[in-house]
């Protein structure tokens, strides 16, 4: 296990350094730099001033090597739109949006069990029904529209709760529960599938022939057989909201996080700034994918990891 | 319908149990009646589709939906399992008192779950014993069922063990409990025929040591007249005959039996073909009324049509047939 681990970090430093590299090369593809981060009005002077300050007029290798250097200090320049090291923009707002993954994405996995399970007892019946009809509902239905019709039902008609922003436990709550919603539907109708599977083999009909009550043959001999896959499927959850998912919320709510902060990077030509939100969620991905593999194996023994 | 016995462990009584497909409603028993006296061995006997597991489903509480039991009466040590009241009684009872070896041992354990944590959960549910009590009770239950190093074992993994391993370990679950009666639905089938063999006689020495009641049902007639006392043979959800094994082998009544023991390959049979019934049996989605058998039998006669009377053959024996 141990070994794994230390080849799956080497894997995953290669991939973060693949997608800086991809970075570096698509953001100098796409154009002069220069032209991108700079206005029209700059002059040719401004414009050579701003290539030398960025390094931008020596050898490309000689580039990629500073750039790689600095990455590796974390250090991805200025962001020309806040005027401070780009990593400090990011590790300022990526709390904001680990937050809100927490309360969303966590409380609809914490809620997806209970849900899935109970519509897999009564497969066809009216619980079950009603929770599959919800779920198609929360699939179905976009996020920013949820996101509005929460914030004139809950802040503007009843005035219950703030509209936007960040401060108190409050702010949160709403686009907690815009955030929760898809990943809820998905999750619950992972749950109740793979439950209905579950309670059809033959090993819960050997606990059931064993007298085991049924509330032990669903909560410890099927609940630790669809674990592996469930866990999975949550952490791909939230591995899409930290790709980008999120800034559909964030921006329904003004909420100042890294998915907000990356689209307001890109409409402002902030190479440098982008270029820092790209390598840490790269960074988190791996480490996420890195720690499911883990939690794999110790759900699932018979999974042989080498 | 027979007297019940007062020694009678399990008394099945026309029973009836439909199962409501898209297809069609199936009939898988249809008006079956048994009894299973202390220290038995009931061999059943038939053909896939016959009722044969319909029957353990049902005593185990194991019929769900579409299935059904519409009709007829199951009770273990005279009371009844089916209703409200029969379904608590069943809940405490099954486990310990009534308990169930399947078919597939590769599939009958569950796979994350240690063999010790699996035997451990039947002792302590029913017998209220702490978790070390449960653990000794467990490593005594492997060396009963003659597994080795038991200490070892108890924290290994379904996968990591053999098909004649995981069956024993099925066994020692089963009977953890001492229970009364168990029903074991084709325990050898699943098994390579030398390993088959020593799960058979493990459970006849459990018998004897235990004095245990057993249900073996099965479609090898060998492993009948090894292990059982009486047997029965069930064919298109009905009873076609009962009698004791000796006699059934020796003189069988119906002609569905003697046709089944022909089909029996035998050593010394110069013959180079094998011997088989004609036809199919019935779809049990419009089952005939009448003999079951009608279409196949050789002796069949117009009355045959109309339901057969049973016939007492010998003692304990009787044939469902119009031209005993």
């Amino acid at each position: 296990m141990g070994s794994y681990i230390v080849r799956r970090l080497w894997q995953g430093i290669l991939v973060v350094l693949a997608v800086t590299t991809i970075v570096f090369v698509v953001t100098r593809l796409v154009g002069n730099p220069v032209d991108i981060m700079l206005p029209l009005s700059a002059t040719t002077e401004q414009r050579a001033a701003f290539a030398h300050q960025i390094g931008l007029d020596r050898p490309i290798l000689e580039q990629f090597g500073t750039f790689v250097w600095d990455a590796i200090h974390l250090d991805f320049g200025d962001s020309l739109w806040q005027r401070r090291a780009a990593m400090e923009v990011v590790l300022e707002r990526l709390p904001n949006t680990l937050l809100l993954l927490v309360s969303g994405i966590g409380t609809a996995i914490v809620l997806s069990l209970p849900l899935g399970t109970i519509a897999a007892l009564r497969p066809g019946g009216i619980v079950d029904r009603l929770i599959v009809g919800l779920g198609l509902l929360g699939l179905s239905l976009p996020q920013f529209w949820v996101g509005l019709m929460l914030i004139i039902t809950f802040s503007v008609v009843f005035g219950l709760l703030p509209t936007s922003g960040i401060g108190t436990p409050a702010h949160i709550i709403l686009p907690s529960i815009a955030m929760a919603l898809p990943s809820l539907a998905r999750l619950s109708m992972l749950v109740r599938s793979a439950m209905l599977d579950e309670l059809n083999k033959q090993y819960i009909q050997t606990a059931r022939a064993k007298g085991m009550p049924l509330h032990r043959i669903v909560t410890v001999h099927g609940f630790r057989n669809i674990l592996a896959g469930f866990l999975t499927m949550s952490g791909w959850e939230v591995i899409y909201a930290l790709a980008g998912f999120s800034v559909v919320v964030e921006t329904v709510f003004a909420w100042p996080g890294l998915g907000q902060t990356a689209l307001q990077a890109i409409q402002r030509s902030d190479l440098f700034l982008l270029q820092a939100i790209v390598f840490c969620v790269a960074i988190l991905i791996v480490l996420i994918n890195l720690a499911l593999d883990i939690i794999y194996k110790l759900v699932d023994p018979r999974i042989d990891l080498n | 319908m027979s007297a019940v016995a007062e020694d009678d462990l399990l008394v099945i009584d026309d029973l009836h149990v439909q199962f409501d497909t898209r297809a069609g409603v199936i009939h898988g028993l249809r008006g079956l009646s048994l009894t299973v006296a202390r220290g038995e061995t009931l061999g059943i006997v038939g053909e896939s589709g016959s009722g044969k597991s319909v029957m353990a489903q049902s005593v185990m509480g194991l019929i769900d939906t579409p299935g059904e039991i519409v009709r007829g009466d199951i009770r273990f040590k005279g009371r009844s399992l089916l209703g409200p009241k029969g379904r608590s009684y069943g809940r405490k009872i099954r486990g310990r008192e009534l308990a169930m070896i399947f078919q597939n041992p590769m599939t009958s354990l569950n796979p994350l779950m240690t063999i010790g944590a699996q035997i451990e959960e039947v002792i302590v549910h029913h017998l209220g014993k702490s978790a070390r009590e449960a653990r000794q009770r467990a490593l005594e239950l492997l060396d009963l069922v003659g597994i080795t190093s038991p200490v070892s074992r108890l924290s290994q993994l379904p996968h990591e063990l053999s098909g004649g391993m995981k069956q024993r370990i099925i066994i020692a679950m089963a009977i953890a409990c001492e229970p009364e009666l168990l029903i074991a639905d084709e325990p050898t089938t699943a098994l390579d025929v030398t390993v088959q063999a020593q799960i058979l006689e493990l459970i006849n020495d459990i018998q004897k040591a235990m004095n245990l009641s057993i249900i073996l049902i099965t479609h090898d007639l060998g492993v009948v007249a090894q292990s059982c006392h009486r047997v029965m043979v069930m064919y298109a959800g009905k009873e076609m005959e009962e009698a004791p094994v000796g006699q059934l082998f020796s003189r069988p009544a119906h002609y569905y039996t003697a046709g089944l023991l022909r089909s029996t390959p035998r050593l010394r049979d110069s013959s180079d073909r094998l011997f088989s019934i004609d036809g199919a049996p019935p779809s049990l989605i419009d089952p005939p009324t009448g003999c079951p058998f009608f279409d196949r039998c050789e002796a069949r006669t117009e009355e045959c049509r109309m339901d057969p009377p049973a016939v007492t053959t010998g003692n304990q024996a009787k044939a469902m047939c119009w031209h005993v």
